[in-house]
């Protein structure tokens, strides 16, 4: 750098000037001698980025590695068969906590394992936890899902076992409530888990119609269990709690019900029905087959026997409770005026003492006394008393209504404290006592509880009646064997010994035909005892049988020998001349014997005859009577053969006599059933409808019309029905073969015709019904 | 953990190296300082230069003003001009003369004077800037650096350490 010194303009003299030079500046640049520094640093860089590369290389293979592990670990978790998933039920609650122990300590041990760095680890940690986290959730929902099944299982059978408890407990108020509560709390919680919370209207409804579902079903449990004892307990319980179920459902299970309901309640009445026929007239009728001996050991005191209503009462009561054989023995009737109560002045008091078949006496106040007191009770008994003063063993009945000025009662001493069940049970024989079975059963408002009652009390109407004519007709042969013995022994006595009122009380509708057959024996087969005793042998060995064949085969045998359809005129003839002879040889006065009132011998002569035999001897009681229905029925059959040319039928025959006997001047007294005329009208339909025939032949009476039966109607009327030949046809539908070889009765015929559609008889009934006969209620079958 | 060994030999080399550079980094700022000290004094000498060279100047200035003005006077008076009376051409002339020599000095003066400054603030700077630059030289500490440089190695290679 140049000094710049100022010159002097046109330095002439001294004109050398001094150079002055400045110095220049040092311009180094120094630089730092860092090449070994840097090379280390770089170095040291390097061995870093090696490092890591190390570390990477090796995380990847740990997450690979662990990765693997996982799965397996997870695999073995969730093997269906031997995993989490195969638990079920109670074993499926805490496998999620279980699966997170068992992956936390597999992690734990995987990384312990592991020689990583630190960005490794958390690599193979964050894998891990994701598994961890993946499975948790897998075993959270299966868990959640197998807990919500379980709870369900839990649920159902918790409310099964209520309803079973239920079933068992239906009349336990307190059982019923605690399950009651149960179901309602398990259905709530149901309700809840289904997601049915009650927040909004739809979701209520919903809630409500679940949980009433559940109700429901307990109410019907509770039905069962009544309906597995009693269908009209159940019946009653589901209709009074109708409005806290689902009424569709109650009104199902009342239907399904229905005919258990109607046949119990058939079942209830048809037995009210036979107690009020057993009952029936008890009070006015002279003789009850009650099957009770009476004996009578009274004192001084009141020494007359009470009168027979009274001890048809006490005889039926004991026999309803004790059985037949029984024996009342009346230790103080009818007094002479001295009796302190008055009570046993007119005859309706007793005092009795009680003894079983086997001899024991009915102690006081013993059950069988009581049950006694009630069933005399609802007989008609209105005073009863026993355990008082002297009486001992012995009790007090009587039909004498007490005088409250007096301080009388229904019942007094140790009965008095029945009086509430005593008077209650005289009450209700009150209401039955003038009512018949069929009165009760047409007193029944369900239509189809009295059709059921019908039904029934038909078939043990029938029962009974099938009962009472098997015990008939044994003793019916029991007295032709005796009767046939006296007179191969030559002993034969009057025939009023052996037809005596006992005799005839157990032979019932078979006296005609004890006469009938001993009359066929022995004059069928006069000179041929031999064969006569075979035939005997042969009849009772088919009565003591009983299948419906043999028995059938029986009345044809019976038939065989006596009817006159087997004979020619002239045989009728002489078999009415020998039995005209037999009967004057054996003492029978001319009211017994088989009298003619025509000389003509035809069928309908024959069988008309019978029928006004049968007038005669057992409507017996007014001989004026007698002859005149006898004269009416056959002046009847006079005109209607003019009018109409040709014969009336067996049925229309019957028919008439019974509108004789009933529409005519005679005297049934008391009407009704089991009276003495209903007695004789059911020997004569008996016998009618006991003619044998064939099928065909009846359907050829069927197509004329002519084929008629006296059945009762709905109302408890006979009514004449005509079976047709439709009918008839329907049953030849049903067996091809028509019975061949089979004796055919038109009775048979109308109780195949019940078996085979019960409806079409009292279907036939009903429609040609609207007769306006009155009285009889003869059972006939069905 | 052949990671570890590397990151922790990466740690040791960084260290080390980032003393090292630190150091020479150093080493050159004072080298650096010291040389700007010396061209300090270097601007220094020159000032002084031009103060020397700037009297000699002045003086010959001087010296040529008055040799001029001697000229013009004895031009003056050898034709016979009067030169000292004033209010007349050839006073005015001598004395603008002088004047202007008058002049010349002191612009000489000024511009030695100004460039003796000049120099002289060189040297303050050169001065300034060792003192700057010996500054940043003792802030260079090569422990402190190593010390930094093993914490960012350690810090780069922590993952490798764990």
């Amino acid at each position: 750098m140049a000094i710049r010194v100022p010159t002097p303009p046109q330095m002439q003299v001294g004109a050398v000037q001094e150079q002055v030079t400045a110095r220049a500046f040092q311009s180094v640049q120094y630089r730092a001698d860092d090449f070994m520094g840097r090379q280390l640093s770089q170095l040291g860089q390097g061995l870093g980025a090696l490092g890591q590369q190390i570390d990477a290389a090796r995380t990847d293979t740990a997450l690979l590695e662990a990765q693997e592990a996982i799965n397996a670990k997870r695999r073995e978790l969730f093997d269906p068969e031997t995993g989490i998933y195969a638990r079920q039920g109670a074993n499926a609650v805490g496998v999620t906590d279980l699966v997170d122990q068992e992956l936390t300590a597999f992690s734990d041990q995987l990384l312990a394992s592991k020689k990583l760095s630190g960005s490794g680890r958390e690599a193979v940690q964050r894998m891990l936890m994701a598994e961890r986290q993946r499975a948790y959730e897998s075993a959270a929902n299966f868990e959640l899902e197998a807990t919500q099944k379980y709870q369900a299982q839990l649920n159902a059978a918790n409310l099964e076992a209520q309803y079973d408890r239920l079933f068992r407990n239906p009349g336990n108020p307190a059982e019923r409530d605690a399950a009651f509560t149960s179901i309602f709390n398990a259905a709530t919680d149901r309700a809840d888990q289904l997601g049915f919370t009650g927040n909004t209207e739809a979701d209520r409804i919903l809630r409500d119609q679940y949980i009433e579902e559940e109700v429901t079903k307990g109410l019907l449990a509770v039905a069962d269990g009544y309906a597995a004892v009693d269908p009209v307990m159940a019946d009653a319980f589901l209709e009074a709690n109708a409005d806290k179920a689902d009424p569709q459902i109650i009104q199902q299970r009342r239907d399904q019900l229905k005919p258990l309901v109607v046949e119990a309640k058939a079942r209830e009445f048809t037995s009210r029905a036979l107690q009020a026929d057993r009952s029936f007239g008890i009070r006015a009728r002279d003789n009850v087959n009650h099957g009770t001996q009476i004996e009578y050991q009274m004192g001084p005191l009141r020494p007359n026997a009470p009168n027979k209503p009274l001890m048809n009462i006490i005889g039926t009561a004991v026999s309803d409770v004790l059985g037949p054989g029984a024996r009342v023995v009346v230790t103080s009737g009818q007094g002479t005026g001295n009796a302190s109560s008055g009570r046993h002045l007119h005859g309706s008091a007793a005092d009795v003492k009680i003894y079983r078949a086997d001899g024991s006496v009915v102690t006081m106040g013993s059950a069988d006394m009581k049950a006694i007191a009630v069933a005399a009770a609802s007989r008609g008994a209105l005073g009863i008393g026993f355990g008082y003063g002297d009486m001992g063993d012995a009790m007090h009945i009587d039909m004498v209504n007490p005088d409250p000025g007096k301080g009388q009662d229904h019942a007094w001493g140790q009965a008095n404290a029945m009086q509430e069940e005593l008077v209650a049970a005289m009450r209700a024989g009150e209401a039955m006592v003038d009512k018949t079975g069929l009165d009760i059963i047409m007193d029944i408002e369900d239509p189809d509880v009295r059709d059921a009652a019908l039904t029934r009390y038909r078939q043990e109407q029938n029962a009974n009646y099938t009962t009472r004519v098997r015990a008939s007709e044994e003793a019916a042969l029991s007295i032709i064997e005796q009767m046939r013995r006296d007179h191969e022994a030559g002993t034969l006595k009057p025939q009023a010994d052996y037809l005596n009122p006992a005799t005839r009380e157990v032979l019932g509708g078979n006296v005609n035909s004890v006469m009938s057959t001993y009359e066929s024996i022995a004059l069928g087969r006069p000179s041929d005892p031999v064969k006569a005793r075979e035939v005997y042998a042969f009849l009772q060995r088919q009565a003591n049988s009983g299948s419906v064949e043999e028995r059938m085969a029986f009345a044809t045998m019976n038939l065989e020998l006596a009817s006159e359809g087997q004979l020619s005129s002239e045989q009728m003839n002489t078999l009415y001349a020998q039995q005209i002879e037999v009967a004057a040889s054996l003492g029978l006065t001319a009211d017994n014997k088989l009298v003619t009132s025509s000389s003509t011998k035809t069928p309908y002569n024959e069988f008309r005859t019978a029928i006004t035999q049968q007038m005669g001897t057992k409507a017996s009681a007014n001989a004026e009577d007698v002859s005149r229905n006898t004269a009416a029925l056959i002046e009847w059959a006079n005109v209607y053969v003019n009018q109409n040319g040709k014969e009336p039928t067996d049925i229309e025959l019957a028919s008439q006599a019974r509108k004789i006997l009933y529409g005519g001047d005679l005297t049934a007294n008391p009407a009704g059933a089991r009276n003495q005329l209903s007695g004789n009208l059911n020997e004569v339909y008996k016998q009618i409808e006991s003619r044998e025939t064939t099928l065909g032949d009846l359907r050829g009476a069927a197509q004329r019309g002519e084929f008629k039966l006296a059945l009762p109607s709905s109302t408890g009327q006979l009514v004449d029905v005509t079976i047709t030949a439709q009918m008839l046809d329907r049953l030849l539908a049903k067996f091809p073969n028509g019975f061949a070889g089979v004796p055919m009765t038109p009775r048979l015929v109308v109780t195949l015709l019940a078996d085979m559609d019960p409806y079409m008889v009292d279907q036939a009934i009903a429609q040609q019904g609207g007769g306006t006969d009155t009285g009889s209620q003869i059972p006939v079958s069905p | 953990m052949l990671g570890a060994i590397f990151g922790g030999l990466s740690i040791v080399s960084s260290v080390i190296g980032a003393s090292k550079q630190a150091k020479a980094q150093k080493n050159a700022l004072k080298a650096q300082a010291e040389q700007d000290l010396r061209n300090a004094e270097i601007a220094r000498e020159n000032a002084r230069d031009v103060e020397r060279v700037g009297r000699i100047t002045i003086n010959d200035a001087k010296v040529a003003a008055a040799r001029q003005l001697s000229t013009a006077r004895a031009s003056f008076v050898g034709r016979g001009v009067v030169i000292n009376e004033s209010g007349t051409t050839p006073e005015a002339v001598v004395q603008d003369m002088v004047r202007a020599g008058e002049i010349d000095v002191i612009r000489l003066r000024n511009n030695i004077e100004m460039e003796k400054r000049r120099a002289l603030d060189q040297a303050e700077n050169f001065e300034a800037q060792a003192g700057s630059t010996r500054k940043s030289a003792s802030s260079i500490s090569p422990g402190l650096a190593g010390i930094t440089a093993g914490l960012g190695a350690f810090a780069n290679n922590y993952d490798l350490l764990r």
